[in-house]
């Protein structure tokens, strides 16, 4: 405080220095110290008087009620209410529906069994996976997580990882299965296309397969990036299982008789859903819309399966060029050559969903 | 000649496609960096809100996907005051003790607040709690509650109602980054460590 005042009297020091000779006062030392005393005076008042107001203004401030015993001990021995997560086991679940739907699509899928046992296996997994887990494997999501899971391993769990990694095992040994059996997203679009497709023009497919290639890299690039979700912005079917898991959910808790919540649950806004409707709509003619032009996932897994040991090809010995089988593939993996005479099967984009052996009257496919 | 060159290409390219996806894998599994922040022990991630970091605006009740959201209030009893006039409970602050429960402005627009009457009459000690079936998240008694009560209410994620997208859109939106990816844990209603001024119960336990 000395110094603050010391501080506040060089400006007057500078005006007696400007103007000297009129200032004459008698005793101008004393004069300095009195003014000097009053300031200081005037300063501990204000103090004190400031203290004395918080320590008022605390004491109204405190809540003075004296706790009673029993709430007091209320306090002590509450037990906090607890909300937990699935418990660790569901995703072991997971797992294992995973391996014995594309165990049991592999099997279908070597001995050439119809079409519809594998939609009833598709039918299985969007149920399961779709539904019942709110769209858990999501393919988009397991790209990037894993990419993300690339630049900080501790940011994304383990069992994450191996839901990645599978499909791709299995991609390897036999085929795009994932695609016809575990993955909810297909098995939605498979199970909603009409039987009779549109087959695309070989000029627009051919360009159109490319997006999937340039949205994996764009994944990728904003997983890494900044954890940036870029392919799970583009899946519009998310709404649809979002919706399914709350209702059910919530169907559950009413049995249990907890947390009913007075409205009905719509994830997602109206432009979502409208969307989402017109996408259904496109692919009740053109199958899986999705897989063909969005996911980066079944660029990885038709890599590995290009790659792999197990390759669907038809046998030009029993082929007669009908051609039923190139009208029918819902991703038109099949394609002949323009004089018609050699037809071959296209192993990056195959789902092994079974609709060639179907139509092929002479049992033709192999492998 | 052909074919053999075909095939030791073939059985290269199935080596460096094996050996790459075992480096990622590989990369995936190894043990978390020594300066990383948490240990994720096997487990998936959830988005949850950080109390400390939350300035109690409603963007969780708005973004959420789901609605009504999954993001709730909650208040801790054990650093509640229990007022008679609760400021997260009623807007009208001086109003006779007896006509709160009838003539009390509700700060939820739900009612979703649950006041409980626990001892001493009609000046006495009150239990607050919210009601999750009518909550929506949108915080008003949580703001209310931090700003001018105890701070004894924060906005939680709840597990068992989170929908577990890859990209929580409360996340996104949140203004403060307050919503982090963190290992699953069970939530309860036990705001964070206590510090001594945070309640006055606190200095009878010395």
């Amino acid at each position: 405080m000395i110094r603050f005042l010391l501080l506040r009297n060089v400006p007057r020091k500078a005006a007696e220095q400007q103007q000297p000779e009129r200032v004459l006062l008698r005793f101008p030392r004393l004069y300095e110290i009195f003014k000097d005393i009053k300031v200081m005076v005037c300063y501990v008042a204000v103090l004190f008087f400031f203290i004395s107001v918080s320590a008022f203004g605390a004491q109204e401030l405190d809540c003075d009620r004296e706790v009673p015993d029993d709430l007091y001990e209320l306090k002590e021995n509450h037990i906090p209410v607890e909300f937990h997560h699935e418990p660790f086991s569901m995703e072991i679940v997971d797992l294992g529906m995973l391996v014995l739907l594309m165990s049991v699509a592999t099997w279908f899928s070597i001995k050439h069994k119809p079409s519809s046992w594998l939609s009833f296996l598709m039918l299985a997994g969007l149920l399961y996976f779709g539904f019942f887990r709110g769209g858990c494997i999501c393919p988009v999501g397991a790209t990037t997580n894993f990419c993300i899971g690339l630049a900080a391993p501790e940011l994304i769990g383990r069992v994450v990882a191996i839901l990645f990694l599978l499909p791709l095992l299995f991609a390897y040994f036999a085929g795009r299965v994932f695609c016809s059996s575990g993955c909810p997203l297909g098995a939605l679009q498979h199970l909603l296309a009409r039987k009779k497709s549109v087959q695309l023009p070989a000029r627009i497919n051919s360009v159109v397969r490319l997006l999937p290639i340039a949205l994996l890299f764009a994944t990728a690039w904003g997983a890494l990036r900044g954890g940036l979700f870029i392919a799970c912005k583009m899946d519009v079917y998310k709404w649809l299982f979002f919706t399914g898991y709350a209702w059910i959910d919530q169907l559950m808790l009413w049995v249990k008789g907890a947390l009913v919540e007075s409205r009905i649950i719509f994830v997602g806004d109206v432009v979502a859903w409208t969307v989402l409707g017109c996408v259904l709509v496109l692919g009740y003619f053109v199958p899986r819309p999705f897989c063909r032009l969005v996911c980066p996932y079944g660029v990885l897994l038709g890599t590995v399966s290009t790659l792999g040991l197990r390759n669907r090809e038809i046998d030009p010995s029993a082929c007669m060029n009908c051609k039923m089988c190139e009208k029918k593939c819902p991703v038109q993996a099949i394609h002949s050559d323009p004089t018609g005479k050699l037809v071959s099967v296209s192993d990056f984009h195959c789902i092994q969903c079974g609709r060639c052996d179907d139509v092929c009257r002479k049992s033709g496919l192999r492998g | 000649m052909g074919q053999s060159r075909r095939n030791f290409i073939r059985i290269s390219g199935h080596v460096a496609g094996g050996l790459g996806l075992t480096a990622l894998a590989a990369r995936i599994f190894s043990p978390p960096a020594e300066d990383a922040e948490f240990i994720p022990q096997n487990r998936r991630f959830a988005w949850q809100i950080n109390p400390d970091k939350c300035r109690n605006c409603n963007a969780c009740e708005i973004a959420c996907v789901r609605k009504p959201s999954a993001a709730k209030a909650l208040n801790d009893p054990k650093k509640c005051s229990n007022c008679v006039v609760c400021y997260g409970h009623i807007k009208n602050k001086h109003i006779e003790s007896d006509k709160i429960d009838s003539h009390g402005e509700r700060i939820c627009p739900y009612n979703a607040v649950l006041r409980k009457n626990f001892c001493g009459g009609i000046d006495g000690m009150y239990l607050y709690s919210h009601n999750h079936a009518k909550c929506t998240g949108c915080a008003k008694c949580v703001k209310k509650c931090n700003e001018e009560g105890t701070g004894s209410m924060f906005m939680v994620i709840r597990p068992d109602l989170c929908l577990g997208c890859n990209e929580c859109a409360i996340a996104v939106a949140c203004p403060h980054d307050a919503v982090e990816r963190i290992p699953r844990e069970p939530v309860d209603d036990f705001k964070g460590i206590y510090g001594l001024e945070d309640a006055y119960w606190m200095e009878e336990m010395g």
